[in-house]
């Protein structure tokens, strides 16, 4: 049901509060499976214990959001 | 034209969306960033040709998005791992179908539906399991998940039809 499918991932875009309360209702039922954490999350959890060379690797990837932004 | 926004106030409102939708289908947070710039390249060049009787700047922005998610597939050869619900046909009826009100109603129609249904429904349709997967989180057979997933998508297809 392509439809359905649509709406569902627009929700994901355009999130509608009501929609977002039954999903949330229905993920409260089921915990999500524990992922691997992605390299960012790795990072953050790396400056939260104090290791410094991630604090560049932080500011590095502070400075590629800042370049990859579009000129207007 | 896009009428009353800017390209900096498209990018300013917009970026977070975008970027948070491109993060839900694309595991790599750098493959998400470039692809987040692609979109606002795109945007951009084709922000002239946007039509405004056609839809909203917002349902137009999701499109662009949604379809640099697929061409990112595309190109990476992985047209396997495309999520369902983003489709190889770049929907032309998603103008019409995509808005709050319909989203809406959505919610209201699974309300409707028995807990079981509506929980199978979610799980496919928007965490991106399959049923098999579906079943083994539900703790129920293939069989009834199926019958139940067929069940559920007849009465929301005559909720959302009425």
């Amino acid at each position: 049901m392509n439809k359905l499918a649509r709406l569902f991932d627009y929700q994901k875009y355009e999130s509608n509060s009501e929609l977002a309360e039954v999903i949330r209702d229905v993920e409260s039922r089921y915990p999500a499976k524990r992922q691997a954490l992605s390299d960012d999350e790795l990072e953050f959890v790396a400056a939260a214990t104090g290791q410094t060379d991630n604090i560049y690797l932080h500011d590095d990837y502070n400075k590629r959001q800042r370049d990859r932004r579009p000129k207007t | 034209m896009s009428g009353a926004l800017s390209k900096e106030e498209i990018y300013l409102q917009y970026k977070d969306k975008v970027f948070a939708y491109i993060r839900n289908h694309v595991n790599s947070p750098e493959d998400a960033e470039d692809l987040c710039a692609d979109v606002f390249v795109k945007i951009y060049q084709k922000l002239d040709t946007y039509d405004s009787s056609k839809a909203s700047i917002s349902t137009w922005i999701y499109s662009v998005t949604s379809n640099t998610v697929i061409d990112f597939y595309r190109t990476n050869h992985i047209h396997s791992e495309i999520p369902e619900d983003l489709t190889d046909e770049r929907s032309t009826v998603e103008e019409e179908v995509l808005s709050q009100e319909n989203l809406s109603l959505l919610a209201k129609a699974l309300k409707n539906l028995p807990q079981e249904q509506m929980d199978i429904i979610v799980l496919r349709y928007y965490k991106g399991y399959t049923l098999q997967e579906v079943a083994e989180i539900m703790h129920l057979s293939y069989g009834v998940t199926k019958l139940r997933h067929r069940e559920a998508l007849g009465r929301l297809n005559e909720m959302l039809a009425s």
